[in-house]
């Protein structure tokens, strides 16, 4: 447009300060603005994004913990579905068949109240545990079976 | 793109916008209509899944556009030395004059109440320094310092600005 591009400095500042006026140009006010005025649409679009904040908290808070992103929680971990093959907790023993490392803290954090935690949930461990043992027998006989540190957590 | 956040934008681009419309309409209040609409049609086109690759570009091109538009309407006297084509897209120069604008307007305004008033008086309403002197009661020096710093910190503010481009 006109060359304002050999605008010296000094005349920036003047053609700024011939404009400013107190309250003018206000970008918060702005703001306000614009919302009331599109304020439909950007209520449909606060939704949009809040069903997104909200799947990602569910994937952080509920599908996370089967990967072993999440520190699994006792009762939930133990609410999850377990492979009937895999797992057999009905008798005097647990036993374990090719079950992930997951299924099988979550079988016993509910069995002894307490919440394990490691880091690999996916390994598999196959074994027979005695329910009479306690808690932190068995946790250690499966951490030095996989090689792998299961911390015991009330 | 369509998950940023329109207030981001607002804060990145609505001063810098309505200085560079004032280069076609001088009247703020005309230019912060401009650029509201300008903001609520890129908002049109993003809600309707289009994705403007760069919404600063978007922005500066409809309002640039806006203004023209408004310009032909309603001829402005003096701004004969204004592109008036349509067709034409924002001279990048004045974009990048734009920011530095808005960095010397933001820089006025988070000056100290005085030192504002001061340099107002001054530089915008023309009143000499020993009137100003007189008006508040202080020396014509301090007068000259407070309008010095005051420049100091719009030098500033300019040169901040550069890194907002």
């Amino acid at each position: 447009m006109m060359n304002i591009i050999t605008m010296t400095e000094e005349k920036t500042y003047d053609y700024v300060l011939g404009l400013y006026e107190a309250g003018k140009l206000d970008t918060a006010g702005a703001i306000r603005q614009f919302r009331a005025r599109n304020g439909r649409r950007w209520a449909l679009v606060a939704a949009y994004w809040a069903a997104g904040a909200l799947a990602a908290f569910a994937a952080v808070r509920y599908v996370a913990p089967r990967l072993g992103l999440f520190r699994p929680e006792a009762e939930e971990t133990a609410a999850a579905p377990v492979p009937a093959a895999a797992v057999d907790a009905s008798a005097s023993e647990f036993v374990f068949t090719d079950a992930p490392l997951g299924t099988v803290l979550g079988v016993l954090s509910s069995y002894y109240g307490c919440v394990l935690e490691t880091a690999d949930t996916n390994r598999r461990l196959n074994g027979t545990f005695r329910k009479s043992d306690d808690v932190e027998t068995v946790v250690s006989a499966i951490g030095e079976a996989l090689g792998v540190d299961i911390e015991i957590v009330q | 793109m369509a998950k940023m956040n329109v207030e981001e934008l607002f804060r990145m681009y609505y001063r810098p916008l309505c200085l560079y419309a004032s280069h076609f309409l001088r009247d703020l209040d005309a230019c912060e209509e401009v650029v509201q609409a300008g903001f609520a049609a890129f908002w049109e086109k993003v809600q309707k899944g289009e994705d403007p690759d760069s919404p600063k570009s978007y922005l500066y091109v409809t309002v640039r556009n806006q203004c023209v538009n408004a310009l032909r309407r309603k001829p402005m006297p003096g701004m004969d030395a204004v592109s008036l084509d349509p067709d034409a897209l924002p001279d990048e120069a004045d974009v990048d004059h734009s920011f530095e604008e808005a960095g010397i307007w933001t820089a006025i305004e988070r000056l100290p109440k005085r030192r504002r008033e001061i340099l107002l008086m001054n530089k915008r309403d023309g009143i000499p320094a020993d009137e100003i002197a007189a008006h508040f009661g202080i020396s014509e020096r301090t007068v000259r310092n407070q309008v010095s710093l005051a420049l100091k910190a719009l030098r500033r503010g300019m040169k901040r600005a550069d890194l907002l481009k």
